[in-house]
C-alpha cells in the first residue's frame, strides 16, 4: 500500500477502480458489542465499498458510536468479525492492531484532540513518528497545503481557530495515505461555514484520492456529504439511504426516531 | 524531543524538587559513606615512618548459617593494642629497616587541666618531631612538651599520668606536631603502665624496603602504610567507620524510599491527567509500549537536571553533614572527610535509576487506557483501584503487624531489626492502600465536614470520595512525613529516657567521681576507700567489646558497650540480677544483660573479644536486666583496664555507709582536688551529664527528620496543587451551574482539610502502632516518650 504521494493522481483511482476486485474498505460479519446486558451493537453486517463516503446515522443510544469504534479497531467485538481490507482484525494482538491502525486507519475526532505541546508539523508528522518512519518534510507540507494550512506549519493548537485545528486534524489522518478514515462527529463542534469547509475535505480525499470514509454524526446536512446513509437504531442496522439529501435524510430520519 | 515549558509545570516541578532534595540527601550520606569507608585518623606522629606494625584493626570469628556459605564477620578493635617489644626484634632484620621504634602511647594531664598524651623520645624519630630548644629528655624526671604549652626550658612543672600529678623539669621544647610530651624510653614506658610492652612499632627504613619482607616478620601483625598508618595512632576512627557507613547507608535509603513515594504518587497522578492524552496517542497509532516510554521519558527529562543539580549540590551537602556530626561529638574528631565525585555520580544515577523504575510502574496505568477513551467528549476520572495495590498492601500491612509480634515477643538487637522493618512495610503499606484509605478517610471525615457545614461540606466529601485515587497520592506523603518524623524523633527519645532512667534506677552509690580530662587516675580509687563514712567504692572503665550472639537462629557479631566494674559492684551498682551475682565478677568472668545471655547458665563460658582485640572465654557469673543503662556486657575493672588503650577510670563510685554526712564529703572533694581535673558529684548533676551525652545522639534523628520531612512536605504541597488543578474544568463547571466562586473555593479548603487530615491519621496509626511497639520492647511499658525540641539544648 506503501504509496509515497500523499495524494494519488485521478488516473491511478480509475485503473484500481476498472481493475482491482471489489475487496470492502471495511467489512462486519454479525458483529455484537455488549455492556453486561446491554447490546449496544446487535449482530451487525455490513461492507463499506472502497472509495466510498458514508455517514452513519442514529439517536443517541443507537450504537453508532460503538460501531465506529468496533468498526476501526479502537474496541473489539463481543463476538463477530471485523475486516480491513483482508485483514480479519480480531486476529491481532494489540500491538498489531496498533501498527495496523496506525498505516491503514485515520481518525477525525469531534475533539480535535491535537497535543497541545506540539506545533502543527509535529502534530501531523506523530503517526509517522509513531511508526518510526522518516519523516518527508515535503509530504507533510503537501498534506498540509491539500487541508489549506501550508502557512501554518509552527503555530501551536492553541494559536488556530476550531476549524483550522480540525482540518490539521485532518491532516493527521490523512498523513499516512490510510485506506479509511474514521470521523466521529468531525464537524459537531464547528459552525456551519468551517464544517463545510472540513466536510470538502473528506469529500475531496474520497473523490480524488480513492480513500475510504466512514463518518457518525447526527447533523443532516454532514449526512448529506456522503454517498450513502446508513441509519443505526437499537444496536441495529435499520435502514440504507443512497444518494441522500438533506430533505430525504430528514425524512427518513423521522422515520427512525418514531 | 526537546524540552518544553509546559514540562516544567505542576507534577514536574514537584518531581523536579522532590528528586533534587532527594538526589542531595542520597548524595550527602554517600560522602558520609565514602568517608566511613575510606577513612583514617590523621597521621600525626608517624608520618616518617616507612609503616607501622601493630594487631589487625579488627577481629573476625567465621559463622555460618544454615543453608549457606561460612563467612568471617569483623567487628573492629576500638583500643591500641599491647604488644610484647620482642615482636620487634624479627622486623630489625628486614633488609633496609634502619630502626624499628616501640611506641608507647598514654593519656596526660598537665597542672592546668590541659590534656597531652605521652611517649618515649625515641618515637619523635617516627614524626620527624625535633626540639626547637633544649635538649631531649634522658633522665626518669625529664621531659620536653610542645612550645605551646606555654613551659621553659630548666622549668619543673606537674603532670598527672595513672596517679597524683608529679613534678617534672622540662629539658626541651618541641617546635611543631600534635599536642604530645615525650619522656626518657625506660619513663615512658613505666608511666604507660605495661613495660615491655609498646602499642605499636614504627620503622624506619629505605624506600626500597619491602613491605611483604615487614608482613612475613610480623606474623599475627598487620602493616599500616601510607595513610593508613593513622589508624595506629587513634583507633578511634577506625572503629567508628562501620557504625557510620551502616548509618549512611540506612539515612540514604530511607530519604531514597522516602522520594519514591512522593514521586510515584506525582507520576501517577500526571498520567491519570493526561490519560485523554495518551488515549488520543494510542488512537492514532502508539502501542501501549510507546506510550509507557512516553511516560518514562517524561519523567526522565525531569528527573536528569534534578538529577545533575542535586548530585552537584550533595557534595557541599555532604561536607557540611560531615561537620556538623563531627563538632556535635557524633563522629570522633579525627574522622575526615574523603571527598570524591563518587557520590555525586552514584547518587545520580541511582536517583535516575530509580525514578524509571517508578515511572515504569507509573506508566502501568497505561495499559488501562483504551484507545476509545479519546472519542468521549470528558474524560472520566478511573476511579477503580487496582486490585494488585490492594493485595500487596493488605501483606504488607499484615507482615508488618507479624513483625510487630516479632518485636514484641524478642527484645535487644532482634527486636530492633525487627521495628525498623515494621515501620517499612507499614509506610510502603498504607502507599499501597492510599486509595482505599482515602475513601474511607473521605466517608468518615466527609460526614463530619458535611454535618458542619452542609452545603460546600457536602460538596467537599462529594468531591473527596469520587477522586479518592487522587487523594491517595496527596495523602501518602503526609502519612510518610508523619510517621517518620514521630517515629524518628520520640523513638530516639524513648530509647534517651529509657536509658537515663534506668542508668539512674542501676546506680546505687551516693557521690560519683569523675574527670573533666581524659579520665580518673586510677590511684583515685584506692584513695577514696580511705575516707572515713564510705561503705563502698567501684571505679568504672567503659569498653566496647565484641561478641558472637545468636540472633534468630544465626549466629551474628556484634559489638556492644561494656563496662569494667571493681571492688564492691554488688553495693554500688543495681543491675537488677536474675540469675548469679556481681561478687563473682573478678578474673577472666562476665556478666551478661538478658538481652545477649541467650540463655546462658551461670558457670558456663562465653567467648569475648575485648577492646584491643583480644580473645577470652569468660565464665558467665551473673545475667542482669538493666541492659539499657549499664550496657549489655559487666566485666571485671582490672580486666577491661588490662586490654584497654588507657588506663584512667571512666569514673568512681562511692557510697557512704548510710546517708553522706557533711564531712565524708568535704573529704571526698580533698582527695579529689589532690588530682588535676577530677571531682566528686552528686547524683543530680551525675544524671544530667549522662543524659546530656545521650542527647547527642537525638541531633542526627533531627537532622534526618528536618531534612527528609522537608522534601516531602514540598512533594505534598506539589501533588496537592496538581490534584486540583486536574480538577479546573470540574471547578469551573461547578461554578458555571450556580455555585459561587466562595463555595466552590471553600470546597476545595475543606477537601483539602478532608485529605490532609486522612493522611495526618494514617501517619499517626502508623507513628502509634510503631512507637508504642518500641517503648514496651524498650521500657517494658507502653508509653513512647515525646521528643524533646529540635536544635535546642
Amino acid at each position: 500500500m506503501a504509496n509515497d504521494l500523499p495524494v494519488r493522481s485521478v488516473d491511478d483511482v480509475n485503473s484500481a477502480m476498472t481493475s482491482a476486485p471489489a475487496v470492502p474498505a471495511v467489512r462486519l460479519d454479525t458483529v455484537t458489542r455488549a455492556y453486561g446486558q446491554m447490546r449496544a451493537l446487535d449482530g451487525v453486517s455490513w461492507a463499506f465499498p472502497p472509495g466510498g463516503f458514508t455517514a452513519v446515522m442514529g439517536p443517541s443510544g443507537s450504537g453508532k458510536s460503538t460501531f465506529l469504534q468496533c468498526a476501526s479497531g479502537l474496541d473489539r467485538p463481543t463476538s463477530g468479525t471485523v475486516w480491513i481490507g483482508d485483514t480479519d482484525l480480531g486476529r491481532l494482538r494489540e500491538a498489531a492492531l496498533t501498527r495496523l491502525r496506525r498505516e491503514r486507519i485515520g481518525f477525525v475526532f469531534q475533539a480535535f484532540n491535537l497535543i497541545p505541546s506540539m506545533d502543527v508539523e509535529e502534530n501531523v508528522a506523530l503517526p509517522l513518528r509513531l511508526g518510526g518512519r522518516q519523516v518527508d518534510r515535503d509530504r507533510i507540507a503537501a498534506v498540509l497545503a491539500r487541508v489549506g494550512l501550508a502557512d501554518r506549519m509552527r503555530s501551536r493548537p492553541s494559536e488556530l481557530s476550531g476549524g483550522q485545528q480540525q482540518r490539521v486534524a485532518l491532516a493527521r489522518a490523512l498523513v499516512t495515505d490510510p485506506a479509511v478514515v474514521f470521523a466521529d462527529e468531525p464537524t459537531g463542534a464547528l459552525d456551519p461555514r468551517t464544517a463545510r469547509e472540513v466536510l470538502r475535505l473528506m469529500r475531496e480525499a474520497v473523490d480524488r484520492a480513492g480513500q475510504t470514509v466512514v463518518l457518525v454524526t447526527h447533523d443532516p446536512v454532514t449526512a448529506s456529504w456522503a454517498d450513502s446513509v446508513l441509519f443505526l437504531d437499537g444496536g441495529r442496522i435499520v435502514d440504507e439511504l443512497r444518494s441522500p439529501t438533506v430533505a430525504s435524510v430528514l425524512a427518513r430520519w423521522d422515520g427512525v426516531a418514531a | 524531543m526537546r524540552p518544553r515549558r509546559s514540562d516544567f509545570q505542576g507534577a514536574s516541578l514537584g518531581v523536579l524538587v522532590t528528586l533534587l532534595f532527594a538526589t542531595v540527601l542520597v548524595g550527602a550520606f554517600g560522602v558520609l559513606l565514602e568517608s566511613g569507608l575510606r577513612a583514617h585518623a590523621p597521621v600525626e606522629r608517624y608520618g616518617a615512618a616507612r609503616a607501622v606494625v601493630t594487631t589487625p584493626g579488627s577481629v573476625g570469628i567465621r559463622t555460618k548459617s544454615a543453608g549457606s556459605k561460612p563467612k568471617t564477620q569483623h567487628r573492629p578493635r576500638t583500643e591500641l593494642p599491647r604488644i610484647p617489644v620482642s615482636a620487634a626484634d624479627r622486623l630489625r632484620q628486614v633488609p633496609g629497616v634502619r630502626a624499628v621504634v616501640p611506641d608507647v602511647s598514654f593519656p596526660l594531664v598537665t597542672a592546668g587541666g590541659a590534656a597531652l598524651s605521652g611517649h618515649g623520645w625515641d618515637s619523635a624519630a617516627l614524626g620527624r618531631v625535633t626540639l626547637s630548644a633544649g635538649r631531649a629528655p634522658q633522665a626518669p624526671g625529664e621531659v620536653a612538651l610542645p612550645a605551646s604549652a606555654g613551659a621553659r626550658v630548666g622549668q619543673a612543672i606537674k603532670l598527672q599520668a595513672d596517679g597524683a600529678p608529679t613534678p617534672f623539669r622540662v629539658t626541651g621544647l618541641v617546635g611543631s606536631g600534635p599536642a604530645a610530651a615525650y619522656f626518657a624510653s625506660g619513663t615512658a614506658a613505666e608511666l604507660s603502665g605495661h613495660p615491655g610492652f609498646a602499642n605499636a612499632f614504627g620503622v624506619l627504613a629505605d624506600h626500597g624496603t619491602k613491605i611483604g619482607a615487614l608482613r612475613d616478620a610480623a606474623p599475627g601483625l598487620t602493616v599500616l602504610t601510607g595513610s593508613a598508618r593513622g589508624d595506629a595512632e587513634d583507633p578511634a576512627v577506625a572503629a567508628a567507620r562501620p557504625d557510620t557507613v551502616e548509618l549512611a547507608s540506612a539515612v540514604g535509603s530511607t530519604s531514597l524510599m522516602a522520594a519514591l513515594i512522593v514521586v510515584g504518587g506525582l507520576l501517577g497522578l500526571q498520567v491519570r491527567r493526561r490519560s485523554r492524552e495518551y488515549a488520543m496517542l494510542r488512537a492514532v497509532g502508539a502501542t501501549p509500549g510507546q506510550v509507557r516510554g512516553r511516560v518514562v521519558r517524561e519523567a526522565l527529562r525531569t528527573a536528569l537536571p534534578a538529577a545533575a543539580v542535586g548530585g552537584a549540590l550533595s557534595l557541599a551537602a555532604g561536607a557540611a553533614l560531615h561537620s556538623a556530626m563531627r563538632d556535635k561529638g557524633v563522629l570522633p574528631p579525627g574522622f575526615a572527610l574523603a571527598l570524591s565525585p563518587l557520590p555525586a555520580l552514584a547518587s545520580f544515577a541511582i536517583t535516575l535509576v530509580a525514578t524509571v523504575l517508578v515511572a515504569l510502574l507509573a506508566s502501568l496505568r497505561v495499559s488501562g487506557i483504551r484507545p476509545v477513551q479519546a472519542l468521549g467528549e470528558t474524560a472520566a476520572d478511573p476511579s477503580g483501584v487496582a486490585r494488585w495495590r490492594i493485595v500487596v498492601g493488605a501483606l504488607l500491612l499484615a507482615a508488618g503487624l507479624s513483625t510487630l509480634a516479632v518485636a514484641l515477643k524478642t527484645s535487644g538487637p532482634a527486636a530492633a531489626a525487627s521495628l525498623s522493618g515494621l515501620i517499612m512495610s507499614l509506610m510502603i503499606g498504607v502507599a499501597m492502600l492510599s486509595p482505599v484509605i482515602a475513601r474511607l478517610g473521605a466517608r468518615v471525615l466527609g460526614g463530619a465536614v458535611a454535618l458542619l457545614s452542609p452545603v460546600t461540606g457536602r460538596l467537599a466529601r462529594q468531591s473527596a470520595e469520587a477522586a479518592a485515587p487522587r487523594a491517595g497520592a496527596v495523602l501518602t506523603p503526609v502519612a510518610l512525613v508523619i510517621a517518620f518524623a514521630l517515629v524518628q524523633l520520640s523513638g530516639v527519645a524513648t530509647i534517651i529516657d529509657a536509658t537515663s532512667a534506668q542508668a539512674s534506677a542501676a546506680n546505687r552509690a551516693d557521690r560519683m567521681i569523675v574527670s573533666s580530662g581524659p579520665g580518673v587516675p586510677s590511684g583515685v580509687a584506692e584513695a577514696v576507700r580511705g575516707v572515713p563514712g564510705v561503705a563502698a567504692v567501684t571505679p568504672v572503665h567503659r569498653m566496647s567489646v565484641a561478641m558472637p550472639v545468636r540472633e534468630v537462629g544465626d549466629v551474628q557479631f556484634r559489638s556492644y558497650a561494656a563496662r569494667g566494674l571493681g571492688a564492691d559492684a554488688s553495693k554500688t551498682v543495681d543491675a537488677r540480677i536474675t540469675k548469679g551475682g556481681l561478687d563473682a565478677l573478678t578474673g577472666t568472668s562476665v556478666a551478661l544483660s538478658r538481652d545477649v545471655a541467650g540463655g546462658a547458665k551461670i558457670g558456663s563460658s562465653r567467648t569475648i573479644f575485648l577492646g584491643d582485640g583480644v580473645r577470652i572465654e569468660a565464665r558467665v557469673v551473673a545475667v542482669y536486666e538493666r541492659a539499657l543503662g549499664l550496657g549489655d556486657v559487666l566485666l571485671p575493672r582490672d580486666l577491661v583496664t588490662a586490654h584497654s588503650g588507657s588506663p584512667l577510670d571512666d569514673h568512681v563510685l562511692v557510697r557512704c555507709s548510710g546517708p553522706c554526712s557533711p564531712e565524708t564529703v568535704r573529704s571526698l572533694d580533698a582527695v579529689a582536688a589532690r588530682f588535676t581535673g577530677v571531682r566528686a558529684e552528686d547524683r543530680a548533676a551525675f544524671g544530667e551529664a549522662t543524659s546530656r551525652e545521650l542527647r547527642t545522639q537525638e541531633f542526627l534523628s533531627q537532622i534526618i527528620v528536618a531534612a527528609i520531612g522537608g522534601f516531602v512536605l514540598i512533594g505534598v504541597v506539589t501533588t496537592r496543587l496538581l490534584a486540583t488543578a486536574s480538577r479546573r474544568r470540574e471547578l469551573t463547571l461547578l461554578h458555571k451551574i450556580g455555585a459561587t466562586r466562595g463555595q466552590v473555593r471553600a470546597s476545595v479548603r475543606l477537601e483539602g482539610v478532608i485529605v490532609l487530615s486522612t493522611g495526618a491519621l494514617a501517619g499517626l496509626a502508623v507513628a502509634a502502632v510503631t512507637t508504642v511497639a518500641l517503648a514496651t520492647v524498650v521500657t517494658g511499658t507502653p508509653l513512647p516518650s515525646l521528643p524533646s525540641l529540635p536544635f535546642i539544648h
